[in-house]
């Protein structure tokens, strides 16, 4: 019944101006929507930890332009709780509305179908809706901002009773119930999300797409999107909880606070995963198609995220070390926690298995793939000394902290998603960024990233805590200052090389070179149809799928690629 | 069919479940809810055992009687959504429609119980923030007013518990309408998917009577 299924989506009507670009029901569009609405709030995110950087390297100091515009009765010096709402409003704009859209909604939504050899999503119109539950979402995150009291500034972990009572944290008035109802539409738009996702991979592959024949960015998304459906709802729960508490008199969290962390950190912890698994499905492809060589060890990659997705259900209380838990539950989450390097480590050898003895393209996409592990593991690295609550105690609410997430999701998720930008724009767009300035954007973004998130380590060490608007005025922190500023200045030349991605990105989006159908030589399907697929992705017929999705190298025949399409059998016989 | 034909000339086994995508979302959605349901349910459980002897005597507020008749009527319209489904399976519409009916009817049955019993606890001003009790605890000193916080917090589980739930009725009555209305207008059965919806919506509706079995004896009995 599937193939027929299948084909009934195959109608190729031409939607108007309106319906292909707004209100598309187009996977690709919504994708390419997804794509451009995260890259918006990656560059508001950006300038707000910029912004948290000058406060702690030079504190109290006439802000640049925020400080003039808001504050230019105390002399463009900003306030202790705007700082708050700064670090706050960081978190909370790049975790929901940067690298969760990014790679489950723009990546999700464009490589899936394309990469099953399926039509479109199971539902298109819920994927349309998904994405313009987005849009409140969003629209009430930013009109936060200029609320009385401004944004939400009680961290983006939303503590109670900080976070419940409207007068604890300074401006928490009105911008902290938007903050909630804000990722009440986010988690709305991610489970519509999640259900399509897996409905579509189960149930819509391409004949011969067997499970164990999907790319393993389809693997990832999978395992993402089932991470997704079943923590989420926890959080929205949780979510809806404190909103009552703030609105009309509920008490929830007023008798045990500690309830919120629990059910926070649900989703919280399994999140962390929803933004680092879908960057290891991408750099997978990408180092084995840049390698030209097979994913080393490709089932081993597919239990190993399995295996992180699962453990990942059962380890959120070590983010709860310091709360006062009994010392039992405290090793049990300890233990989970440290077994979760052991998949991580199989897939970082597989990654580097990859590598060995093969003839290596170092393209944009592949540097920053590259990046992604060689970064990846000193984030992984520094888990584990975390994990472990002795260390953990003395090193909580610390710049550690910082360094670490920073670590795993700047340059882990961050890498990964500009290695699948460089890699699929071709596809998306049909032109070719441009890789010269690529080399160079990563360069910048490379050490920029590494100057900027390294030190934090040794401030987190020497005790420096997160969150402060300023340590000079401890004593023992204060000869860490020279390092801040340098760490300043470090993420403002990071910040700046950002502005080349962008130039780079919008001047090849309508002046690049065309790009040709499979410009990388790759395997998987979505580069047997034209750049960019049409509505429908594939022509007349669905591909049929004969081979596993990384045979390149293959001694049966002369290139040193061999596309999941191509069926030898049938050509030696003819 | 040419499917069988190519997965055995590709050599995998690209087996899927023998459903329809909305039957599988369906489930899959459900398996969404019952997290959501479970954060709620835990939070009350959390916050009634960590509270021990100083919770209210939820007796005293909520009158089993009337909470078991609102269960029967629910379990009723389960069943009765079961003859529906039946009678869509062999394309007797009519009848379908009639077994719908009574499933609506009965739906509303338990909207009707609950806004009642909603009614009852407004009249004595038992509902999260509610400023008549606080002011009344005020008065009376320190011990009333701890007494009137777990109040407080018991009227905060029991109308979020019950209220999300109501609104999951709710949900399913406005879709019963739609599959009625278009029975009523002589369109029901024209395309394919209107069969798949009345075992798809039954499936939700048999979850929403799952999730009162829990909470009834959750906040009513124990």
């Amino acid at each position: 019944m599937s193939a027929d299924h299948i084909e009934s989506h195959a109608q190729h009507h031409q939607p108007g101006f309106i319906g292909k670009y707004v209100f598309s029901t187009d996977h690709k569009t919504i994708g390419i929507q997804f794509l451009f609405m995260s890259i918006l709030f990656l560059l508001l995110g950006g300038a707000l930890a910029l912004a948290v950087r000058w406060q702690i390297a030079w504190p109290w100091k006439a802000m640049p332009i925020v400080g003039e515009w808001l504050f230019a009765k105390q002399g463009g010096q900003i306030s202790p709780e705007f700082y708050t709402m700064l670090f706050t409003m960081h978190a909370s704009v790049m975790i929901f509305f940067v690298v969760i859209p990014l790679l489950t909604g723009a990546f999700g939504n464009f490589c899936i179908p394309l990469m099953i050899g399926a039509r479109d999503m199971a539902f298109p119109r819920l994927n349309m809706l998904s994405y313009w539950f987005m849009v409140p979402a969003f629209t009430v995150m930013v009109a936060s901002f200029v609320v009385e009291g401004g944004a939400a500034a009680a961290g983006w972990t939303s503590y109670p009773p900080l976070a419940t009572t409207p007068s604890a944290a300074p401006g928490s008035h009105m911008g902290q119930t938007l903050w909630l109802v804000s990722l009440i539409f986010v988690g709305l738009s991610s489970l519509a999300g999640s259900i399509n996702y897996i409905t579509t991979i189960v149930m819509m592959r391409a004949p011969g797409m067997g499970f164990f024949r999907m790319p393993m960015t389809v693997w990832a998304l999978f395992i993402t999107a089932i991470l997704q459906a079943f923590a989420l709802p926890v959080l929205t729960a949780a979510l809806i909880l404190q909103l009552l508490d703030r609105t009309i008199g509920t008490t929830f969290f007023t008798p045990q606070p500690i309830l919120w962390q629990h059910l926070f950190w649900f989703y919280s912890h399994p999140a962390v995963y929803i933004m680092i698994l879908p960057g290891m499905g991408i750099v997978s492809d990408v180092i084995s198609t840049f390698s030209r060589k097979p994913l080393f060890g490709y089932r081993p990659m597919v239990y190993s995220i399995m295996s992180i997705a699962g453990l990942g259900f059962i380890v959120w209380g070590h983010h709860m070390f310091t709360s006062g838990m009994n010392p039992a539950l405290g090793m049990t989450f300890m233990i989970s926690t440290i077994l979760i390097a052991l998949p991580s480590a199989v897939k970082t050898f597989n990654w580097l298995g990859t590598l060995w003895g093969g003839r290596i393209r170092f393209t944009s996409a592949m540097l920053n793939a590259l990046a992604f592990v060689s970064l990846f593991v000193i984030g992984g690295l520094s888990g584990i000394f975390m994990a472990a609550t002795p260390v953990d105690i003395q090193i909580h609410d610390t710049y550690f902290i910082v360094a670490h997430i920073h670590y795993v999701l700047f340059t882990g998720s961050i890498f990964a998603i500009f290695a699948g930008i460089y890699y699929w724009f071709p596809k998306m767009f049909g032109r070719s960024l441009d890789e010269t300035w690529g080399k160079v954007h990563f360069a910048l973004t490379f050490i920029g990233a590494n100057c900027t998130f390294f030190p934090m380590h040794i401030l987190g060490i020497r005790g420096m805590p997160r969150r402060y608007a300023d340590i000079t005025d401890i004593p023992f922190l204060r000869d860490l200052q020279p390092l801040n500023e340098f760490i300043t200045l470090s993420a403002f030349v990071m910040g700046a090389a950002q502005i080349i991605f962008l130039a780079n990105f919008f001047w090849s989006l309508f002046a690049g070179p065309k790009a040709v159908i499979n410009p990388w030589q790759a395997n998987t399907l979505e580069w047997t149809t034209s750049s960019p697929p049409p509505h429908g992705n594939f022509g007349e017929t669905i591909p049929t799928v004969y081979r596993a999705p990384y045979e390149y190298a293959s001694p049966e025949v002369e290139e040193d690629w061999l596309p999941q399409t191509r069926n030898l059998t049938k050509s030696k016989t003819s | 069919m040419a499917h069988q034909a190519a997965t055995h000339e590709t050599g995998s086994g690209d087996w899927r479940p023998a459903a329809t995508n909305a039957k599988f979302a369906i489930w899959l959605f459900l398996a969404t809810e019952i997290m959501f349901f479970a954060a709620l349910i835990g939070t009350y459980i959390v916050l009634r055992v960590g509270s021990g002897s100083s919770w209210p005597n939820q007796h005293e507020v909520l009158n089993k009687n009337i909470g078991g008749f609102n269960t029967l009527v629910l379990i009723a319209s389960s069943v009765t959504m079961v003859f529906a489904h039946s009678a869509v399976m062999k394309h007797q519409f009519r009848k379908m429609a009639m077994f719908l009916g009574v499933t609506t009817l009965l739906g509303f049955v338990f909207m009707g119980i609950k806004a009642y019993e909603y009614a009852g606890k407004f009249e004595h001003h038992f509902y999260p923030g509610s400023t008549h009790l606080m002011e009344e605890a005020a008065a009376k000193g320190l011990g009333a007013a701890k007494a009137l916080e777990m109040q407080n917090l018991f009227a905060s589980c029991y109308f979020t518990m019950t209220g999300f739930h109501a609104l999951h009725v709710l949900g399913g009555l406005v879709v019963f309408l739609i599959v009625l209305g278009l029975v009523a207008a002589g369109r029901f059965g024209k395309r394919e998917f209107h069969i798949s919806l009345v075992e798809n919506i039954g499936l939700y509706w048999h979850f929403v009577d799952i999730v009162w079995i829990f909470l009834f004896p959750l906040l009513y009995l124990l």
